[in-house]
């Protein structure tokens, strides 16, 4: 090492010397120059304490820069990636292949999670049938969401380009398969604020027994400001951690406690400026108003039995249906942005939990009579008209049976897949009753209308009044934007 | 390939490229005549009376001023020449141009002659010298700078009054989603395309290489390197061939440094000339795809919420009703028009309609649901005149007077969720006619409606009581 050290130095010259004085001594120029802008821009500086309204309540609601057709977003994940083969894309002529090797061509060039060799193909599990005004196809693994399907709008050819669970997630909320960048729901929180000052903007529910895979960067605000992530809260139990007083605290007590940290917090931000400090103020009083609201809110035993019938809710337990009810109650409650996660959707077949003909119906069943419910409950209450509600998978699953490390599984069961995929949306601004993107027989590839994670990124900005190009965030010098530089509106799918 | 090489003589090339030049050098040397002609009327007009002191520089002047202007009438002729204009619009420019040099020379001879001193009637001729170079320099200006250079800038109702309208020559491509087929190829789709990618430099006043591109005649007769519309082998005429080269070739039109039509647009030239170039076809039977022409079709524009000439209300105005406790925002960034809501507003708090009087044009959007507000609501909304949505959710109201909301005439979606929403009150909306969306559920009128009562409202009704049947498949546990 010493070596190399000394022989690059030989190399060095008079002329790296000068070479290194320009550009250094640019540099000495350039940065008071830097510093000027900076004062200029008003954005900090320490010594001129210049807040906005925004930086003491970065959650206040804002207008965004066009009219919206949604004010809020429900954004329903199935964690795992459910098979849109037993669901929407119905494919009568992978039916006639059942148990045919998979044709090489459609293999060539292509990697595949778990298949590896020739596998065969794997007819539809799910019986279809056509329903509503619209005839959309829906298997019989979803006999309540048959019913509604009028309310929504089909996408059938979403493709990603991430065969893993983490990094497809990370890439359908972040619009990025790597870490760093802030979720979807953080960055609608960022441009929009929330209209309920006692309860979080971003407010995230799971459900299955477990959290994404990609843990909790799925609503991590990234390179945003730390406020405006997403809010974890529990169904079971207390609904936010640690929200509680302890015993013997009054809320009196609790209010004075919050104002004298907050006075030396204030006193701290006047000397460092660091606006993460403004955000850990405003922290610790969303937290003591939400003390009061969120267990309000978040306990559904006050809600009508009817109700209750309607989503299937299993009170007391860790339900989708019990957190579809609670999306819509913050959504009432004028909170923006709703996320709910549902564990157990990766049917591979290895066992029967994963089987698409037992678990996966199992799965099916916990989620179609509560989504179902979730879209009639927002229609009655005219929520519908105000709400976007999103429906889908972190990425699709196989025409082909999954054979890992090459032998057949014990159960009928589908590997990744990112060429096609189905997911919809309902609300506001969306054209109801209708089917957008076409797969190829086999339903391996989208042949028509194919839209990719920022389309879908796009067309929800759209929706909530963002042009995606305009919205942007600077950091580490550059604008940053949700979809990157990509991403076009889907059109098609809007009233 | 399209430029004929010239001979391979160095003078008469060498001369061509000093004559251009010499051209070009016009705008620059008209401001010398300018210069000396009106020091010289100065100077006709600082003379003290019956003196001849500055006689001497008043020849000085007017003889430098005729050289001048005769430089730049030769210069502008040879721009003339070789820039591709018309006569006739250069006629004025060039006429006075030609008027002003001579006047100023004659006036040279009149004052080399004069030794006495100057009377009126020089006075007189000088004002005349500067008219006319005044006018030549306007026209002169009108051929760099546009006929509407000074007009541009003058309010629009003046403009009306001097009866310049503005309306642009360069048609935009406007097709129609349901007859688009029936419309004619050149006259719809091309002739706008031209207008906007070409015609700045081949109109008729321009006339670059002799092409003129704004007319069917015009197209058919060429320019000066020939046809531009092949008759033989259509589909390699110049007009397209030339557009469908490399933006870095020299012979690639329009040069690199102008506006590029876009893809669609040279992909409809390339169409319209496969089909025939005919200044006839419609586009059906050319041929053309919707998917050519659809971005063509009209945005849909039904705005939501309505018009107004409202401008925005100041933050002081506003600071008052958020200071109460009410979220308040425009709806989008730079509308006028508001929405409030009462979500946030202190449930202990009295919330007191009559106190919007002074905004309640600007608001559209009224959300006050949750307070404790009665029936006296519904004549405290009348002044609320662009009021478009109106959410009135859990609240003590029966709805008795809410028939005053047919006086608001640009509501469209009522809420009245968790209300005491009486059947007979809200029978009096059915006949509203902008009302888009009644949602009553939860109330007992929602549990009394008939489907009769449901058939006599204009507006979609929604309330509720949706089930979903308790099928065996809900227990089954695989």
């Amino acid at each position: 090492m010493g070596e190399l050290e000394l022989q690059r130095l030989q190399k060095q010259t008079r002329r790296h010397f000068l070479m290194d004085c320009v550009s250094k001594m640019g540099g000495l120029a350039l940065f008071p120059l830097l510093n000027a802008c900076q004062i200029g821009s008003g954005k900090e500086g320490v010594q001129g304490l210049n807040l906005s309204e925004r930086d003491l309540n970065p959650l206040a609601s804002l207008a965004p820069p066009f009219i919206p057709k949604v004010k809020s977003v429900i954004y329903l994940h199935m964690a795992g990636a459910p098979s849109q083969l037993e669901l929407f894309d119905y494919k009568p002529e992978l039916a006639k292949y059942d148990n045919q090797p998979c044709p090489e061509s459609m293999l060539e060039g292509r990697k595949f999670a778990f298949i590896r060799g020739v596998p065969n193909l794997l007819g539809p599990v799910a019986k279809f049938s056509q329903h509503g005004q619209s005839g959309a196809w829906v298997s019989d693994f979803l006999p309540h969401f048959s019913k509604v399907v009028d309310e929504v709008a089909f996408l059938k050819a979403v493709h990603t380009d991430q065969f893993n669970h983490g990094p497809a997630q990370l890439f359908m909320h972040t619009g990025s398969p790597r870490l760093g960048r802030p979720s979807l729901g953080s960055w609608v929180t960022y441009g929009l604020g929330t209209e309920n000052q006692n309860l979080p903007g971003f407010v995230v529910l799971t459900s299955g027994g477990k959290t994404p895979d990609a843990g909790k960067s799925v609503w991590g605000s990234g390179f945003l400001p730390s406020v405006y992530q997403g809010v974890q809260c529990r169904s079971k139990g207390d609904p936010v951690l640690y929200l509680q007083d302890p015993e013997g605290i009054s809320r009196d007590l609790k209010k004075k406690i919050i104002a004298t940290i907050n006075e030396i917090n204030k006193e701290e931000f006047e000397k460092v400026g660091d606006p993460e400090i403004l955000a850990r103020i405003n922290q610790y009083e969303m937290a003591y108003r939400m003390q009061i609201d969120v267990p309000e809110i978040m306990n559904i035993n006050d809600e009508p039995e009817y109700i209750h019938e309607l989503y299937g809710t299993r009170p007391g337990e860790e339900a989708f249906a019990n957190n579809c009810l609670l999306a819509r109650k913050l959504v009432e409650k004028g909170v923006r942005f709703v996320q709910l996660y549902d564990w157990g959707w990766d049917s591979h077949g290895t066992e029967k939990d994963t089987a698409l003909d037992l678990g996966f119906r199992n799965k099916c069943r916990e989620i179609d009579r509560p989504m179902s419910a979730l879209l009639l409950d927002l229609k009655q209450r005219g929520l519908l008209e105000d709400t976007l509600v999103i429906w889908g998978g972190e990425f699709g699953r196989t025409p082909m049976q999954e054979n890992r490390e090459g032998k057949t599984m014990g159960f009928k069961g589908r590997d990744h897949h990112v060429e096609a995929f189905t997911m919809w949306m309902a609300g506001g601004g969306i054209k109801k009753g209708t089917s957008f993107g076409r797969t190829d027989d086999l339903g391996f590839s989208g042949i028509e209308g194919r839209v990719s994670v920022h389309d879908i990124h796009a067309t929800i900005l759209q929706l909530l009044g963002f042009d995606h190009e305009k919205f942007t965030y600077d950091f580490q010098g550059r604008p940053f934007r949700l979809t990157d530089v990509e991403g076009e509106i889907i059109k098609e799918i809007l009233a | 390939m399209w430029k004929e090489k010239s001979s391979k003589k160095f003078w008469p090339e060498f001369m061509d490229f000093i004559f251009s030049l010499f051209g070009r050098f016009h705008p620059v040397l008209v401001h010398l005549p300018i210069g000396f002609l009106i020091l010289g009327s100065i100077l006709v007009f600082y003379a003290k009376k019956e003196s001849k002191e500055f006689l001497p520089a008043i020849r000085i002047s007017f003889f430098w001023g005729t050289i001048a202007a005769l430089f730049s009438v030769v210069s502008g002729f040879l721009l003339y020449q070789r820039e591709g204009y018309s006569f006739d619009t250069v006629s004025k420019h060039l006429i006075l141009g030609v008027l002003t040099t001579l006047f100023s020379f004659g006036f040279y001879l009149y004052m080399k002659k004069r030794v006495d001193f100057i009377d009126s009637k020089v006075k007189g001729m000088s004002i005349g010298l500067l008219l006319l170079l005044m006018l030549t320099g306007h026209f002169g200006g009108e051929l760099t700078h546009g006929s509407d250079y000074f007009t541009e800038v003058l309010p629009e109702k003046f403009q009306e009054f001097l009866g310049i309208s503005n309306a642009s020559e360069v048609a935009m491509i406007r097709l129609d989603e349901e007859h688009w087929g029936e419309a004619i190829f050149y006259q719809d789709v091309i002739r706008p395309i031209l207008s906007q990618n070409c015609n700045s430099c081949h109109n008729e006043k321009n006339r670059k290489g002799e092409l003129v591109l704004s007319s069917p005649e015009w197209i058919a007769k060429g320019g000066k390197n020939g046809l531009v519309l092949d008759p033989i082998e259509l589909i390699n005429s110049t007009l397209l061939a030339r557009m469908l080269l490399p933006l870095d070739d020299k012979e690639h039109m329009p040069p690199k440094d102008k506006r590029q039509p876009s893809k669609q647009e040279v992909a409809l030239i390339h169409k319209w000339i496969e089909a025939g170039a005919s200044f006839e076809v419609s586009l059906a039977k050319a041929g053309v795809e919707e998917e050519m022409i659809n971005m063509y079709f009209p945005e849909e524009r039904e705005f939501f919420y309505p018009e107004t000439e409202l401008t925005q209300l100041e933050e002081n105005v506003l600071l008052p009703f958020r200071k109460s406790g009410l979220l308040i925002e425009p709806i989008s960034q730079e509308s006028p028009l508001i929405k409030i809501s009462a979500i946030n507003f202190p449930k202990d708090q009295k919330l007191n309609l009559k106190d919007f009087q002074g905004i309640a044009s600007n608001i559209v959007y009224l959300d006050i649901s949750g307070t404790d507000l009665d029936d006296g609501v519904w004549n405290d909304l009348m002044v609320f005149e662009n009021l478009t949505v109106l959410k009135i959710n859990r609240v003590d109201i029966e709805g008795h007077g809410m028939e005053a909301l047919h006086q608001l005439k640009n509501l469209k979606r009522l809420y009245l969720n968790d209300s005491d929403l009486q059947l007979s009150n809200l029978l009096t909306l059915a006949d509203h006619p902008t009302l888009e969306g009644i949602f009553f559920y939860a109330t007992p009128a929602s549990k009394a409606i008939t489907s009769d009562e449901i058939a006599r409202f204009l507006a979609r009704l929604e309330y509720g009581g949706y089930e979903l049947p308790v099928l065996s498949s809900d227990t089954v546990v695989y």
